[in-house]
């Protein structure tokens, strides 16, 4: 037997015995729902509106942490399958799905939410500028991903392609944020994320930073929740192969 | 003048409800099939 296919055997047995447990109330995505309701609450009630952009400026409270949470997803996924390439580990290739699948959801958010603060600030709804095209793409990387994840029956195989792509994909990231300083686009320089001090006023401050920590948390509650989805899922693709 | 364009503003936060809910509900669905499936 060759040295991949031992390594593919090794890849398709271990996750049979792991069941995710827990049938009752996931505590952690509860308060995950929680904090993001107080988030809404604050941006809503308790947050000033800023004067030249009015009341769509306050999409930035969404739009931004749903850029980071997607980041955050897909840089998982490039390092759970760096890591799953060396190891072999099948669990570290299902939470390279579950998180990939997360990112493709808040990527969504960022592509939704993208489109309907530009329509009022720049008066179009999109532009072929870099950065939205390039995260565009990272979203149709991803949707890829998860396309061919579902039409590869062999699990050792199904891993080890995707975590090629997983990879790949990944390498849009660095390109995404530092687009608005190597290519001309439409978004402001960064106002937060950037080496120096953030420039927003303090009472804006705070909503971005609990707004982060809300939706990070979210995040880490539906990764949470898709890795013992994909958990059971390996199980009983273990059983029905006995 | 502050432009008015909450419009914007509301339809964002009520799709940002809408795809974080809907995706929150795919996922106890499919775990809900999954253990039916087993008789879990």
């Amino acid at each position: 037997m060759s040295d991949i296919s031992l390594r593919g055997e090794a890849a398709r047995a271990p996750v049979a015995a792991t069941r995710a447990s827990g049938r009752g109330i996931d505590w952690f995505f509860l308060v995950a729902v929680v904090l993001v309701v107080i988030t809404f609450v604050r941006v809503v009630y308790f947050t000033p509106v800023e004067a030249i952009q009015g009341p769509a400026q306050k999409i930035f409270y969404l739009h931004l942490p749903a850029a980071l949470a997607a980041f955050m997803a897909f840089g998982l996924v490039a390092i759970t399958s760096v890591l799953y390439l060396w190891l072999k580990d099948p669990k570290l290739d299902l939470i390279a799905e579950s998180a990939a699948e997360v990112g493709v959801v808040f990527t969504t958010m960022v592509l939704v939410s993208g489109p309907l603060w530009g329509k009022p600030v720049w008066g179009t709804w999109w532009t072929w500028d870099a950065r939205l095209t390039l995260t565009l793409f990272l979203w149709f990387v991803y949707v890829g991903y998860l396309v061919l994840r579902g039409a590869i029956e062999d699990s050792a195989m199904r891993a080890r392609y995707s975590a090629v792509l997983g990879i790949l994909g990944a390498l849009l990231i660095p390109f995404i944020h530092l687009s608005v300083y190597l290519f001309r686009t439409l978004h402001p320089m960064p106002i937060v994320l950037k080496p120096s001090a953030p420039s927003l006023p303090k009472d804006m401050l705070e909503t971005l930073l609990l707004s982060f920590v809300s939706f990070t948390i979210l995040f880490f509650a539906f990764l949470r929740a898709r890795y013992h989805l994909a958990l059971d899922r390996a199980a009983i693709e273990a059983e029905d192969r006995r | 003048m502050t432009p008015d364009n909450a419009g914007y503003y509301h339809a964002a936060y009520i799709l940002a409800v809408v795809i974080y809910g809907a995706y929150a509900a795919s996922i106890w669905m499919r775990r809900r099939a999954l253990r039916r499936r087993t008789g879990g």
